[in-house]
């Protein structure tokens, strides 16, 4: 269950259907992220990633694998105007479902969500206000 | 529970951050000079680098950070010397792309590069190149096509990513551009 207490994180359901969230105390260690984490916990049990749910403030996106690899983390674009002196930073939550032909982004910020394709292999998180590719608004 | 992208430089004895309101200033060779006493020529690179406040005013007044300076493809000049290696450039003359992530995370990808009205155009009448501290060449970094990768970083609640900058002109007038900067972590 999601808690509706927290502001930002993600919600995941492996292929047993045990649900995880990046709050979860099995989650916790000093060497890995809590997906790191959980992406191991799988393997090792032998089991698959199925869903993936991503919450920030008001926005909320989930992605089913539907055979594919799934991946959750955050992403940060700064700029700074070289002139102006104006410094403006940029926080992202975002889910990738890696097809073998396009990866599949699910993007939000506090008060937009997006859905962005790129081609594979792309480590990079689309900045929703700066990207030129396939594009879809959800909000 | 967020990440900051802070932009630090060595100036005045230490690693000073980049304020919010701050600015990055390259000139020609010779003391602080703002505007066009400071002009770099059309088709030479900067001989300076200042850092500045909103009313344009010099912060680094004791020390100025490290003057990168584009002489070719795999050589630069620091601080007005001969052409060396790119290679050879520090850390610590470098920019600093402090990054820390809370909770803890890797770096999967980081970037940056500089743009002009939108961020796949190049700045106007600017050239810039950059390099990721260590790298044996400089490359173009204007617009979003010309990203230049920082590369990955294993897991941490702090990162920080070098690299440098150089400008020429290829129009008079003041000229200007934005600094995008991009982590994706995991």
């Amino acid at each position: 269950m999601l808690s509706n207490l927290r502001l930002e994180g993600w919600h995941a359901v492996l292929s047993n259907g045990d649900e995880f969230d990046d709050n979860s105390p099995i989650l916790q260690t000093d060497n890995r992220s809590p997906w790191r984490e959980l992406e191991r916990i799988a393997s090792e049990r032998n089991l698959s990633i199925v869903s993936v749910t991503i919450f920030k403030w008001t926005q909320r996106i989930t992605f089913e694998s539907n055979g594919y690899k799934l991946v959750t983390g955050t992403a940060t674009h700064s700029r700074i105007n070289l002139s102006q002196g104006k410094s403006i930073v940029a926080n992202y939550r975002w889910v990738r479902r890696e097809k073998e032909n396009v990866w599949e982004w699910g993007i939000c910020n506090n008060i937009n969500s997006w859905i962005i394709e790129t081609p594979p292999g792309v480590e990079m998180c689309p900045d929703p206000y700066d990207y030129n590719g396939v594009q879809y608004a959800i909000s | 529970m967020a990440n900051t992208l802070t932009l630090k430089v060595n100036y005045n004895g230490s690693l000073q951050t980049i304020g919010a309101t701050d600015k990055l200033y390259w000139q020609k060779a010779g003391p602080f000079a703002y505007g066009a006493a400071g002009a770099i020529l059309v088709g030479e690179y900067n001989d300076g680098f200042h850092i500045v406040n909103s009313s344009n005013e010099e912060l680094c007044t004791s020390a100025h950070p490290t003057n990168l300076k584009y002489v070719s493809s795999s050589t630069v000049s620091i601080d007005g010397g001969a052409a060396v290696d790119l290679n050879t450039v520090t850390t610590s003359q470098c920019l600093d792309l402090n990054v820390t992530c809370s909770p803890a995370a890797e770096i999967i990808e980081s970037s940056f590069f500089v743009y002009g009205s939108s961020e796949e155009n190049t700045p106007v009448g600017i050239r810039v190149k950059g390099f990721k501290q260590g790298d044996t060449s400089w490359s173009d970094v204007g617009g979003s096509a010309n990203a230049l990768s920082l590369g990955i970083s294993s897991f941490n609640t702090e990162h920080n990513k070098y690299f440098g900058l150089s400008v020429m002109p290829i129009t008079n007038g003041a000229l200007s551009g934005t600094l995008k900067c991009s982590v994706t972590c995991v």
